[in-house]
């Protein structure tokens, strides 16, 4: 990385790496704005109960399927509960769950990854043959079935859905990790006595971090639309939690008589997806000198 | 040629076994016993151990592993459906024809879709084509595939009236499914055809052809298409690859009796061997569109041709030449 931006000192003090990157992502306008978008709904989340007069579960039989109003601005669902309090606090499972998933799967494939790139060898060809045999199993498929044996819950659907996201992430550390095998400040560190795990984690990962860090936007955005779908389809989270793909499965079947019940969490998952994705893509560009033009 | 294509066969192999082993240990270690959902949530312990005696669950890890190979390698048998008493290939069999349809011709539609879209956006960049071309894949990627196949069904289904709102019994009746599975693909290939070509039309050969005096036409159509090709193709070949796997969703919500709809309800009906063979299917599936993917790629370029004739084995398993600096070579 170093080696690559040419930025000579101007002054005592060089800006660090992580500065020069946030000045190049600040320049992508819809980067930043995702970013803003992000944390609003994040914000949202966290105080949705202070936000919205209405409590996300209270039912009102008289208001029911209610289209957008002043008193509810989204409207309410077949319950005549206020749908803005529920989407809103189903942010809170999505959100948490997705950065459950990105933690677990970020953490696994760090270790796999570096691992597999540093050693080689038959460590290397093992993790990377059982890689090959999760990646022929489709993701969607493969979070199914783990949810499904594991039972639902929030640590259990992260669970199931980063078993899935491990195995690209780990391709992509160990083809990053792999370029810089064999450098000579590796075996200069060696040299001086450190251990493998010393230069795994002070040399090797450090490296690897830029497409890591994209590839962690790009997962949130994967793991949030892969609750819905599961929730959608009953496994993940189940109904009296509000969660968007749930809520999009109790409006499936107003679809013909009322059909904002499933238009609004719907477009907060695509809301969501698109934020994370433009946040990746700037975050590329803002990590990677090569990519510029 | 042959000699690759051959070595890439067997090389399957160890990703189905794999790919069995790890939906069965998942499946093996649940807590549910398909013998509950089978006898209801009544049943006394007797009626439940006498149905998974039956089925063979109360055999060891191994034993049922080891039946459930040997009578698949030996007699091509993927077991019996616990819920429906039928033989799982049966099922499959019944039900592949149907996904696979709607699956390519999903494929098609994002390829005669995506590809120009993507061409269209780098040829002409940061015009309105650009603008339209990266927009319509930035939304694309964004919905996510069961609200697509809702906000489908509520569009041509009942507002437009156009479609049948579930069910295959006519021909319109698969145009949501197709239109859902092609969304996908369209973004994705418009992106990657775009950016592919955008690496190689600032080229130094491309310069060349344009210096010595080449039509634009034949420039683009022989130097910069034929160079950009080979992302575009792995695209392709993965979404030939997915064509049964992307409708487990919308096959449910279209109410369509595929195979993508029959994995969901084996797996939510805890009817473990179904899921098994469905994903068994669904990976070979996957892993025939890599291997043909790469098989291609030796047609459009001929340096990777040579790798493959030069020696047998995966290119890709080769270890990389090691690079200092890090810049791919």
């Amino acid at each position: 990385m170093t080696s690559k931006v040419k930025n000579p000192p101007k002054a005592e003090k060089r800006p660090g790496q992580l500065r020069l990157a946030w000045r190049r992502f600040c320049r992508n306008k819809a980067a930043v704005f995702s970013l803003c978008v992000v944390l609003l709904i994040i914000l949202c989340a966290i105080f949705s109960d202070q936000l919205t007069p209405y409590d996300f579960d209270a039912q009102n039989p008289l208001e029911r399927m209610q289209g957008p109003s002043v008193a509810h601005l989204m409207g309410t669902d077949d319950f005549g509960r206020d749908m803005l309090t529920r989407i809103l606090r189903g942010g809170r499972v999505s959100l948490l769950v997705a950065v459950m998933t990105v933690c677990i799967s970020t953490a696994v494939s760090l270790i796999l990854g570096s691992v597999a790139g540093y050693f080689g060898g038959v460590v290397d060809s093992f993790i990377m043959r059982v890689a090959d045999i999760f990646i022929s199993i489709p993701g969607l498929v493969l979070s199914m079935c783990l949810s499904a044996a594991l039972g639902s819950g929030l640590l259990n659907t992260a669970l199931a859905i980063s078993v899935s996201s491990i195995w690209p992430m780990t391709r992509q550390l160990r083809a990053s990790i792999l370029t810089i095998k064999g450098a000579e400040y590796l075996e200069a560190s060696k040299a001086f006595g450190a251990r493998d795990w010393y230069v795994i984690f002070h040399h090797v990962i450090p490296h690897a971090l830029a497409p890591i860090i994209v590839q962690v936007a790009m997962t949130m955005g994967n793991a949030i639309s892969q609750i819905a779908t599961l929730s959608f389809l009953g496994l993940g989270v189940q109904p009296p939690t509000p969660e968007w793909g749930n809520m999009l499965a109790a409006g499936k079947q107003y679809i013909t008589s009322f059909w904002p019940m499933m238009f609004w969490p719907g477009l907060m998952i695509a809301i969501c997806l698109l934020c994370f994705n433009m946040i990746g893509d700037g975050l590329r560009d803002a990590l990677d000198p090569r990519m510029k033009r | 040629m042959l000699r690759y294509t051959f070595h890439r066969t067997l090389q399957l192999i160890p990703v189905l076994i794999g790919v069995v082993v790890i939906v069965f240990t998942i499946n093996y270690f649940s807590d549910v016993s398909p013998a509950n959902v089978i006898c209801g949530e009544f049943a006394t312990p007797e009626v439940l151990a006498a149905k998974e005696a039956e089925l063979g669950l109360d055999q060891p890890y191994l034993v049922q592993i080891g039946r459930y190979f040997y009578n698949l390698i030996f007699h091509g048998d993927m077991g019996r459906s616990y819920t429906k008493s039928v033989p799982v290939s049966q099922l499959i069999g019944e039900r592949i024809a149907t996904s696979a349809i709607i699956g390519l011709l999903g494929a098609v539609v994002s390829i005669l879709i995506g590809i120009p879209l993507g061409l269209l956006g780098a040829l002409k960049q940061n015009s309105a084509w650009d603008y339209l071309s990266t927009t319509v894949s930035i939304i694309c990627t964004a919905i996510p595939g069961f609200w697509l196949a809702l906000l489908l069904m509520l569009v041509f289904s009942v507002q437009l009236k156009i479609t049948p709102v579930t069910g295959v019994a006519t021909w319109r009746g698969y145009i949501n499914p197709i239109l859902c599975s092609a969304f996908p693909g369209i973004a994705l290939l418009a992106r990657m055809t775009r950016s592919s070509i955008l690496e190689n039309i600032n080229a130094d050969f491309v310069k060349t052809a344009r210096a010595k005096g080449l039509p634009e036409r034949k420039v683009v159509v022989r130097h910069v298409v034929r160079n950009s090709l080979i992302p575009v193709v792995t695209v392709i070949g993965s979404m030939l690859g997915h064509c049964i796997t992307n409708g487990v969703v919308s096959e449910s919500i279209f109410n369509i009796s595929g195979v993508g709809s029959l994995m969901n309800t084996s797996i939510t009906g805890k009817d473990y061997i179904t899921t098994q063979g469905c994903v068994l299917v669904c990976a070979f599936m996957i892993a025939l569109g890599n291997m043909l993917t790469d098989l291609f790629y030796a047609v459009i370029d001929p340096r990777i041709k040579a790798q493959y004739t030069r020696g047998a084995g995966r290119p890709k398993n080769r270890k990389p030449s090691v690079h200092r600096k890090g810049e791919a070579a």
